[in-house]
């Protein structure tokens, strides 16, 4: 009798203990890809920032929006560049950042705006490490930026631009396909007698 | 000779001691069991709908005050109005200009009872075509450079003229004031039903976004110090850098024992940090 009664018992606690045990590995994994998802928001605000400080600091930008090497690179491109055109992300995996971009312009083509069509080059690619290390364990992210011409620019021609805006695509990668984006405009203009005036126009998570 | 003797008082009254603390043990272990696997699923079902709802007005207040790209109006809406303020009945409400294509200037003026408004300049349209990026049944925000602002709903999209589901109320828009795609969106909880509200101010409409939740309490900052004192956001509102959000969650439907929790964040819109 007792021993049923201490088997019993035991079968019910480890019962509750397991269902317990599936709750907070669910829990968990929710907290985590929350963190996560929250992490690469913040890491895309800092790539956004990062690209237009770029920009900024470039005396012009004639050949920004002009193809490098490649059609998808910047003739002009960053500071904050990796070693490699498919380099190892830090979670593992080989990242094809020409094909990246080609998923950019595809995504920017489907969308359909009127204007003239932008063709989006690499600006800047390199790990989140790379600026914070401390960083990097728990947060293995990619930083990627594009640059294209605005739309509104009325030339016709996404290799140049002509009114001195340009729009700042930056994106935080993480595994499990995990993508935050910032989108901003920026804005220079000669000033007389002065360095140009330089302004951030618009930043839109998540465009 | 027999040894089945049987067993002496003490050794019964020793097992049924033994019995009994041993039970005892085992059934204060079972019903602690109980109540925490009844309670833990509420824990973690509170922890996720306070994700869901930081999730959900994050998302939308970081873009709190995206203004144009373009034109002599460009930049944050803060440079003209507030574009994150307190709402009358306790919430909070945004504005923003939704993306870089429906952006345009009013080619006429436009005041009160005005139910159509023609555009000008789009920048991204055909001359003859300067609507091209506004579409139907989505809402627009007016401004003008002086700070006076409508949001309005958009019936039709005709060729170069907006015609609006209500008329123009508040401001005269003279030429050239601006007009784009826009949102106006208030979040706020409804004490009744214990939800958390966002509502479209240009339709009136309301979407919940989550139950279970009591309350929100807004507090605004001028600074983006972390240590700053909250202000008052009538006394200056275009200064307005962040706001910190506490909302009170509770499991709906359920005992007043149930477990409760608080969370409190910080939002502080890129479109309102100056620069």
């Amino acid at each position: 009798m007792a021993l049923l009664t201490v088997l019993s018992a035991t079968a019910l606690l480890m019962g509750l203990g397991v269902s317990l045990l599936l709750l907070s590995a669910g829990e968990a994994t929710l907290a985590a890809r929350d963190r996560d998802a929250t992490s690469a928001a913040y890491a895309a605000h800092a790539a956004a920032t990062i690209g237009v400080a770029e920009l900024r600091a470039l005396p012009s930008w004639s050949g920004v929006v002009a193809a490098g090497v490649y059609p998808e690179l910047s003739s002009t491109p960053s500071r904050l560049l990796d070693s490699t055109l498919t380099p190892l992300a830090p979670w593992g995996a080989r990242l094809d950042l020409r094909a990246l971009t080609a998923r950019v312009q595809a995504e920017s083509d489907s969308a359909g705006s009127p204007g003239d069509p932008p063709a989006w080059r690499l600006f800047a690619y390199a790990p989140l490490s790379r600026l914070v290390p401390r960083a990097a364990p728990d947060n293995p992210l990619y930083l990627l930026i594009w640059v294209a011409d605005d739309t509104a620019d009325g030339d016709g021609d996404p290799s140049a631009d002509k009114n001195g805006i340009l729009v700042v695509h930056a994106e935080a990668a993480g595994p499990d396909d995990l993508r935050s984006i910032v989108e901003s405009s920026v804005l220079r203009r000669p000033a007389a007698g002065g360095p140009d005036m330089f302004r951030v126009l618009s930043i839109r998570p998540n465009p | 000779m027999s040894t089945n003797r049987g067993f002496t008082l003490v050794e019964v009254l020793v097992a049924l001691a033994l019995m009994v603390t041993l039970g005892g043990a085992i059934l204060s272990l079972v019903v602690c069991g109980q109540s925490i696997a009844r309670t833990q699923p509420e824990a973690a079902d509170l922890q996720q709908r306070a994700r869901v709802a930081i999730q959900a007005i994050r998302q939308d207040l970081a873009l709190a005050g995206a203004g144009l790209d373009r034109g002599p109006l460009a930049g944050a809406l803060s440079q003209f109005f507030p574009a994150m303020t307190p709402s009358i009945d306790g919430g909070l409400t945004i504005w923003y200009v939704a993306g870089r294509d429906a952006q345009a200037a009013l080619a006429a003026p436009a005041g009160p009872g005005a139910t159509e408004v023609a555009l000008a300049s789009a920048g991204v349209c055909p001359t003859s075509e300067q609507a091209c990026a506004f579409r139907a049944s989505t809402s627009a925000i007016l401004f003008t450079a002086a700070g006076c602002h409508a949001v309005v709903r958009i019936d039709r999209a005709d060729l170069s003229a907006l015609q609006l589901h209500g008329p123009l109320t508040g401001c005269a828009f003279a030429a050239g004031s601006a007009v784009a795609q826009g949102e106006v969106r208030t979040f706020r909880v409804d004490p009744m039903a214990h939800q958390l509200i966002r509502r479209d101010e240009a339709t009136g409409l309301s979407l919940p976004v989550l139950d279970g939740v009591d309350s929100m309490q807004v507090e605004y900052f001028a600074a983006a110090s972390a240590d700053a004192a909250p202000v008052d956001p009538s006394l200056d509102p275009l200064r307005i850098h962040r706001a910190r959000i506490t909302l009170r969650l509770s499991v709906p439907n359920t005992a007043p024992a149930a477990p409760v929790l608080v969370v409190s964040f910080d939002v502080a819109p890129r479109n309102l940090q100056g620069g």
